[in-house]
């Protein structure tokens, strides 16, 4: 059994700033990029996302002595699409507004690399206590960088936030082009490109794309070779 | 289903709706692997590969199966271990019959398998009510748009390289706002589809 | 690779499926109903809404041009409501569209609109704009053919989305047109 490396309330924190899952951990960035047209819709998604990954962290923890290395990856991920269908089924019956903003985003929350990224690097290796926190941890950071991002996005490419109209579009017209595909890849390139400043200056280092991120690395070939580049 | 509508749907999911610039799915491969032309030619031929075949099992699975048994909420699972089952069967299938082909796509496969890529173009097909043959083509495309911004992309990258770059864009920022820039070609495609076939 | 190899971490993965499943399975009965039903409100709270008079409505089919429509007439007599849907920008943009029995527009609804945000997504939009803009078709009439002004006619296009507006004038066209052949182009 490894060293409690880290304190319980360090694993909870550890993914919201430090190892933020978008910013720091490259992570989940299908979803970041998609539903980030409104603040709203990246407070709903990352809700969803947050539940499933504390439920599947849960479960995979509790079940990591049984699972065979094998097999592992198809279990996870069934594990997963289970939390999947169980959130889609019940933002179907109770909040089917959220169901029609996220569109194929929800369902395809089952393969986002956060989940299965922590369920492969601490899940599979921690006590379930240990992985819930780290779940909420990651969930929050995720959705706290939606929000932002959603906002940002909205706020310039809309003129509201969370539906508020805060430029009527009298003096500055919004500018379309941040809720459009290319505002959400340049808000994203911006975002990390702060996130890498401060973590410099803290002497860490920048976020990098590389196999850390990757939920495949364990089984990759490529990762000896240094990653897929 | 004419000719002219396959063709429609062929073109809108290369160009209009491209799969990465515009449906963002695909996208830590498209930021991860598109560093080199043959490793984004790779990966991209892998995609097309698996999701042609994928579409092939997944459509009639839903068709016959889970939707006159009103199973459709198992949808998202059925998919996800198809695609993963699938992906397993196609590398050990390379391995031992095309070596070639192995060595040249096979090491990309199993990043394929959590690639949004592949599960948004199986659920889409049945979203958007197509029957066997739009679906495929559809997979067809989507892989090719994929195949197309990767290429374009890893050109982009090859030009950075030799770029002056402010240290805290260099890496994944300035990635990210080139990519926003071939979104932004790519939005000049809108309308083209409809356009052509008027 | 030994049977033993095999079989073990097998059955193992095909009990996670089995309870997993079942576990859906479960769910989905205590949810289906409710998603139905909701579905169902959701549906006629739109119907009613581009048709105010009506009280209810009877599902109905109609076969034109070899396609089978299935509309809805109001159980009072009110009018009918159509589901159309055409090409546009971002996929098919699906209208509902209420026409009393003397063959006027009573109301247009979008009900499938993926369209450009902030362009061809104000043809949805529930703010005043949308409002006025959806309200061009209040008044139309089962004889005239609906166009936009682009392609000769006078429905006036959302500045920079004309393949949205067109599309909403298509699917509100063929409303008319449907509405023609349920009545036997009486009107």
């Amino acid at each position: 059994m490894a060293k409690q490396q880290k304190s319980l309330g360090q694993i909870f924190t550890a993914g919201i700033i430090k190892e933020n899952p978008v910013l720091r951990l490259v992570l989940g960035t299908c979803p970041t990029l998609a539903v980030t047209t409104m603040a709203m819709n990246g407070l709903g998604m990352g809700a969803a996302a947050t539940v499933v990954l504390v439920g599947s962290n849960l479960v995979i923890s509790l079940l990591r002595k049984v699972i065979p290395d094998k097999i592992h990856i198809p279990a996870y991920i069934t594990i997963i699409a289970g939390f999947v269908t169980l959130i889609q089924m019940f933002v179907k019956a109770y909040a089917p507004a959220l169901d029609a903003s996220l569109g194929i985003y929800l369902p395809l929350i089952v393969v986002n690399c956060i989940i299965l990224g922590r369920a492969e690097s601490f899940a599979s290796k921690n006590g379930p206590l240990a992985s819930v926190l780290d779940g909420l941890g990651m969930g929050i950071g995720f959705t706290i960088t939606l929000i932002l991002m959603g906002g940002i996005r909205e706020l310039i490419g809309n003129g509201t936030i969370f539906g508020l109209v805060v430029n009527s579009g009298s003096v500055i017209p919004p500018m379309l082009i941040f809720i459009l595909p290319p505002g959400g890849f340049f808000v994203f390139g911006m975002l990390v490109a702060l996130a890498n400043k401060i973590a410099v200056k803290k002497g860490k280092e920048p976020a990098k794309l590389g196999c850390g991120g990757c939920p495949m690395h364990d089984s990759c070939s490529k990762a000896a070779e240094g990653g897929c580049e | 289903m004419s000719v002219v509508n396959l063709v429609q749907i062929l073109l809108a999911a290369i160009l209009t709706n491209n799969y990465i610039l515009s449906k963002f799915l695909g996208i830590c491969p498209f930021l991860g692997v598109s560093k080199k032309l043959d490793t984004a030619v790779g990966m991209s031929g892998a995609v097309i590969f698996v999701m042609m075949i994928a579409t092939a099992v997944t459509w009639p699975i839903q068709t016959y199966l889970l939707t006159p048994n009103g199973l459709d909420y198992l949808q998202t699972i059925v998919f996800i271990l198809i695609i993963a089952a699938l992906v397993q069967f196609v590398e050990i299938f390379l391995k031992k019959y095309m070596v070639s082909l192995y060595n040249a796509l096979g090491v990309y496969l199993p990043l394929i398998t959590t690639n949004c890529a592949v599960l948004g173009v199986t659920v889409l097909n049945i979203d958007e009510g197509y029957n066997f043959v739009q679906s495929l083509i559809n997979s067809l495309g989507s892989g090719l748009g994929f195949m197309l911004a990767m290429v374009l992309f890893a050109g982009v990258r090859g030009r950075l390289e030799t770029a002056k770059i402010p240290k805290s864009m260099q890496g994944l920022p300035i990635t990210l706002v080139s990519a926003s820039l071939v979104a932004i070609s790519f939005l000049g495609f809108q309308g083209l589809v409809d356009g052509l076939f008027k | 690779m030994s049977a033993k190899k095999i079989i073990g971490p097998t059955a193992i993965l095909t009990v996670i499926v089995l309870v997993v499943t079942a576990l859906l399975v479960l769910v989905n009965g205590m949810t289906a109903d409710k998603i139905a039903a909701l579905k169902a409100a959701n549906d006629e709270a739109s119907k009613k809404e581009v048709l105010a008079d009506a009280d209810g409505f009877e599902e109905k089919t109609i076969e034109l041009d070899g396609t089978t429509y299935t509309y809805a007439e109001a159980t009072n007599g009110a009018g009918y409501v159509f589901t159309t849907s055409y090409k546009g920008y971002g996929g098919a943009v699906e209208c509902m569209t209420g026409i009393t029995t003397d063959g006027t527009v009573t109301g247009v609804k979008l009900t499938d609109c993926n369209e450009t945000p902030g362009l061809g997504a104000k043809a949805a939009g529930t703010d005043d704009f949308g409002v006025s803009w959806r309200g061009q078709f209040v008044g139309r009439a089962a004889g005239e053919e609906l166009k936009v002004s682009k392609d000769g006619g006078d429905i006036n296009a959302i500045a920079g989305a004309t393949i949205t507006s067109r599309a909403v004038t298509n699917s509100v066209d063929k409303a008319l047109e449907i509405y023609n052949a349920v009545t036997g182009g009486a009107n």
